[in-house]
C-alpha cells in the first residue's frame, strides 16, 4: 500500500459496500475498497456439482441423529467458521451469525430477494419512503430486479424485468392460499435481482438453488455486475487480503484519520489514510469494528458515545415447513429446477394483545440438495425408502415465512475476550426471543400448516427456527435523528464522527417482516449521490454520467 | 472417551452392515471425518465401545445397543439421501 490519503475508504464489498464504491467511482470521485477476503475464481460456481454445494452434505458437528440436521442449509463452504467470522465460538449458542467473508459478502449466496419497504415501515426512523423512493427505482435498474407491477399498498412496486413463469407447484400453493380468503394476503411473483430477459448472456438458466452460489452470474454480486465497470477507472482502486481491524483519529480530534488493517497474506499491519471512512462490512463485523477502534477518548469504542453499538441486534425469526403435495404425485420431473422461489407470499394476523402483525416469505419447490424429508419416512420400510423417495421427490414444497424484527436493546453484541486467527477480537452475543416474537411464529406457524394442507400436503416436516437463521442482520448501528438514541444520522454519518458514514444492515432501526437487502442497497446508493453533492467539482465526463445515471 | 482409530473401526463395521454400503462405496474416508466431527455420532460410537460385550468379544448387543446403532444409520441414511448422485436419479424420476 502507498501512502496515499484517499477521498473514500469502503470497507466490505457487500450490498451496500458494492453499491456507495461504484456509485462513487462513476462519479469520478477518489475510492479504495478494501476487503478482507479474496475474489472468488470465476469458475468457482461452476465446479459444485448441481444441484448445491453443501459442505459435508450439511452435517454441523451440532447436528442431531437420528432427526435431520435442521441447519443442513446453512452449512456451505463459503460460510465463515469460528476462527475468522465476527463472532467469538460461544456467541453460536444464543444467535447463529453467518458470514461470508469474500469478495462480495453474503452476496454470493443470498437469495436475491429485492422488495421495497413500505411507507409504514419507516416509522420511527428519521428517513422515510419519499427520501428513497427515487434511489429504490435506481438501484433496482442498476442489479436488474424482477417481478410485476401488482399494486399492493403494503409492498410498492418497482422498476422492473420481467417475472419468472410459475410451474404447476406455484399455481397449486397460490390457489390454496387465495383460497384461505384472509385479508391482506398475497401470493404474487417473487422479486429478485436476477437477470431473466432470455436474451442475456448471463440469464437465469435454472439449474440450481440461488443460495448455492448461481452458476451463470445471473443472480446480481458486485464482483461480477458492477465491479467491471470501475475496476479499470484510474480513481478506483480495490484491495483484497486486507482485514480491517480498526479506527484511529488524532487525539482530541473527532475526524477519524486512517483504518488499520492486517494483510491477510504477510501478517503485516496496514496503515490506510482517508478523508471519509465508509464502513460497509455488515451489522456483525461494523459495530465489531467500532469496538476495538476504542481510545482513551472512547473507551467503549468509537462512535459509541449513545451507547448503541452493538445493541438492538435483529434478524427476521421465521418458520420453514415442508411437505409432499398429492396433486404432485405421480407427475413428471420438472426440468425448471432452479431459481426455487418464484412466490412471495404476504399476510398478516393478530396476536391476543389485538396487535396487528405483517409476515412475508415464499415458496420453494426445486430439487432438494438436503433430505429434509426424511424423518417423515421412518415409518416405511427401510428398503422401501429411496423407492419412496424417489417417487415423491418432485412433489416437495416449502413455506418459509419471516416474522418481523423485535428491536431489543438487550439483544446485542459486546466485546470478547475471544479472538480470530488473526488475533482480532470478536464480539460474543447476547439474544433471546420476546414472548411477541414467539406468538408470531406460532402464528406464522398455523397459517403454514392450513395453506399446506389445502394444498394437499400430506406429512408436514418443520424446520425449527434457530436464532440467526434468517440472516437478515440489523439495528447495531441504528440510525437516530438524536445523537443520544443512535450512532448514525438520516445520512449514515456518525454522530461522534464528521468523516465516517455506516453503510450497511446494523444502521437499520426497525426490521419489518420483508427482506432489508434491497433497502441496505438503495441507503448505499442514497448515501452515494449525498456524497457526491457534497464533494468538490469533478471532471465533467463524470458529472454527465452521474446526471444520466438519476435520469433513467 | 475413545480414540478415534477405534470409532473409526466401529464406524465402517456398522457402514459394512448398513443397507447403503453399497451405495456409500468409495466415501468412507468422507463419512468418517464428518462422523468423527459430529457430537452425537461420537457419542453413540462410545456407547457402542463402552459396551461390555462389545469390549470383550467385539459382539454388538442390537437390542441393548438399538438407539446408539440406529443412530450411526441414521448417518449412512442422510449422507446417501444427500448424495448427488441420488438427488440427479430422483430428478430424473
Amino acid at each position: 500500500m502507498d501512502d496515499r490519503v484517499h477521498d473514500y475508504v469502503v470497507v466490505g464489498t457487500g450490498a451496500g459496500g458494492g453499491i456507495v464504491a461504484h456509485q462513487l467511482a462513476k462519479a469520478g470521485l477518489d475510492v479504495l475498497s478494501v476487503e478482507q477476503g479474496k475474489r472468488l475464481p470465476s469458475d468457482y460456481f461452476t465446479n459444485r456439482n448441481p444441484p448445491g454445494a453443501r459442505k459435508d452434505w450439511g452435517i454441523r458437528p451440532d447436528s442431531a441423529f437420528p432427526g435431520n440436521p435442521r441447519d443442513a442449509i446453512f452449512n456451505h463452504e463459503l460460510f465463515a467458521d469460528t476462527e475468522t467470522r465476527s463472532s467469538s465460538r460461544s456467541a453460536e449458542r444464543a444467535f447463529l451469525s453467518y458470514q461470508v467473508m469474500e469478495l462480495g459478502g453474503l452476496q454470493n449466496l443470498w437469495n436475491a430477494v429485492s422488495v421495497r419497504f413500505a411507507p409504514q415501515d419507516f416509522s420511527g426512523w428519521p428517513v422515510g419512503y419519499a427520501d428513497l423512493a427515487e434511489h429504490y427505482a435506481a438501484t433496482e435498474k442498476l442489479i436488474t430486479v424482477c417481478g410485476a407491477q401488482d399494486n399492493i399498498p403494503s409492498l410498492p412496486d418497482g422498476c422492473f424485468i420481467p417475472a419468472k413463469p410459475l410451474r404447476e407447484a406455484d399455481r397449486i400453493i397460490s390457489d390454496a392460499i387465495e383460497g384461505m380468503k384472509r385479508p391482506d394476503t398475497y401470493v404474487i411473483a417473487n422479486r429478485k435481482a436476477i437477470e431473466t430477459r432470455s436474451d442475456r448472456a448471463n440469464a437465469c438458466a435454472q439449474i440450481g438453488i440461488c443460495t448455492s452460489g448461481c452458476m451463470v452470474d445471473a443472480v446480481y454480486r458486485f464482483p461480477t455486475r458492477l465491479l467491471p465497470e470501475i475496476e479499470q477507472l484510474p480513481n478506483y482502486r480495490l484491495v483484497t487480503g486486507m482485514k480491517a481491524i480498526r479506527l484511529e483519529r488524532r487525539p482530541g480530534d473527532a475526524e477519524i484519520e486512517a483504518l488499520i488493517c492486517r494483510d491477510t497474506t504477510s501478517g503485516e499491519e496496514v496503515r490506510i489514510r482517508g478523508r471519509r471512512f465508509i464502513l460497509a462490512a455488515g451489522a456483525i463485523e461494523t459495530p465489531r469494528l467500532l469496538f476495538n477502534s476504542r481510545d482513551d477518548a472512547a473507551p467503549n469504542g468509537l462512535a459509541n458515545s449513545s451507547g448503541a453499538v452493538g445493541r438492538y441486534l435483529q434478524d427476521n425469526a421465521k418458520v420453514a415447513l415442508s411437505t409432499s403435495l398429492l396433486k404432485l404425485w405421480g407427475k413428471p420431473a420438472s426440468s425448471d429446477i432452479g431459481f426455487a422461489d418464484r412466490l412471495l407470499i404476504l399476510s398478516k394476523d393478530t396476536l391476543t394483545d389485538g396487535s396487528e402483525f405483517s409476515f412475508c416469505g415464499h415458496m420453494i419447490h426445486t430439487v432438494i440438495d438436503t433430505p429434509y424429508y426424511l424423518e417423515g419416512l421412518q415409518a416405511v420400510p427401510a428398503a422401501l425408502r429411496p423407492w419412496l423417495a424417489r417417487k415423491l421427490f418432485n412433489s416437495y414444497v416449502t413455506l418459509a415465512l419471516f416474522a418481523p424484527g423485535d428491536p431489543d436493546p438487550e439483544n446485542r453484541l459486546t466485546p470478547s475476550a475471544d479472538r480470530d486467527r488473526f488475533g482480532v477480537p470478536q464480539v460474543d452475543i447476547t439474544y433471546r426471543y420476546s414472548a411477541r416474537t414467539l406468538e408470531r411464529l406460532e402464528r406464522i406457524e398455523r397459517f403454514i400448516r392450513k395453506a399446506l394442507r389445502r394444498a394437499s400436503g400430506t406429512l408436514l416436516y418443520g424446520a425449527p427456527d434457530r436464532p440467526g437463521t434468517g440472516i437478515h442482520y440489523a439495528g447495531t448501528c441504528r440510525m437516530s435523528a438524536l445523537p443520544q438514541d443512535g450512532v448514525v444520522d438520516r445520512n449514515l454519518r456518525a454522530h461522534d464522527h464528521p468523516n465516517l458514514y455506516i453503510c450497511d444492515g446494523s444502521t437499520l432501526p426497525t426490521l419489518p417482516d420483508k427482506h432489508l437487502t434491497l433497502t441496505i442497497m438503495t441507503l448505499a446508493n442514497r448515501l452515494a449521490h449525498h456524497l457526491a453533492a457534497e464533494a468538490p467539482a469533478r471532471p465533467a465526463q463524470a458529472v454527465r454520467e452521474m446526471a444520466d445515471f438519476r435520469a433513467q | 472417551m475413545y480414540e478415534d482409530t477405534q470409532r473409526r473401526e466401529l464406524l465402517q463395521r456398522l457402514l459394512e452392515q448398513s443397507p447403503y454400503r453399497r451405495k456409500l462405496r468409495g466415501q468412507e474416508e468422507d463419512i468418517a471425518r464428518v462422523a468423527l466431527k459430529n457430537v452425537s455420532v461420537c457419542k453413540a460410537l462410545d456407547r457402542v465401545l463402552a459396551d461390555p460385550d462389545y469390549a470383550s468379544s467385539g459382539r454388538i448387543h442390537r437390542r441393548r445397543l438399538a438407539a446408539s446403532v440406529a443412530t450411526i444409520n441414521h448417518l449412512f441414511e442422510w449422507v446417501y439421501f444427500a448424495s448427488d448422485s441420488f438427488v440427479e436419479r430422483a430428478r430424473r424420476g
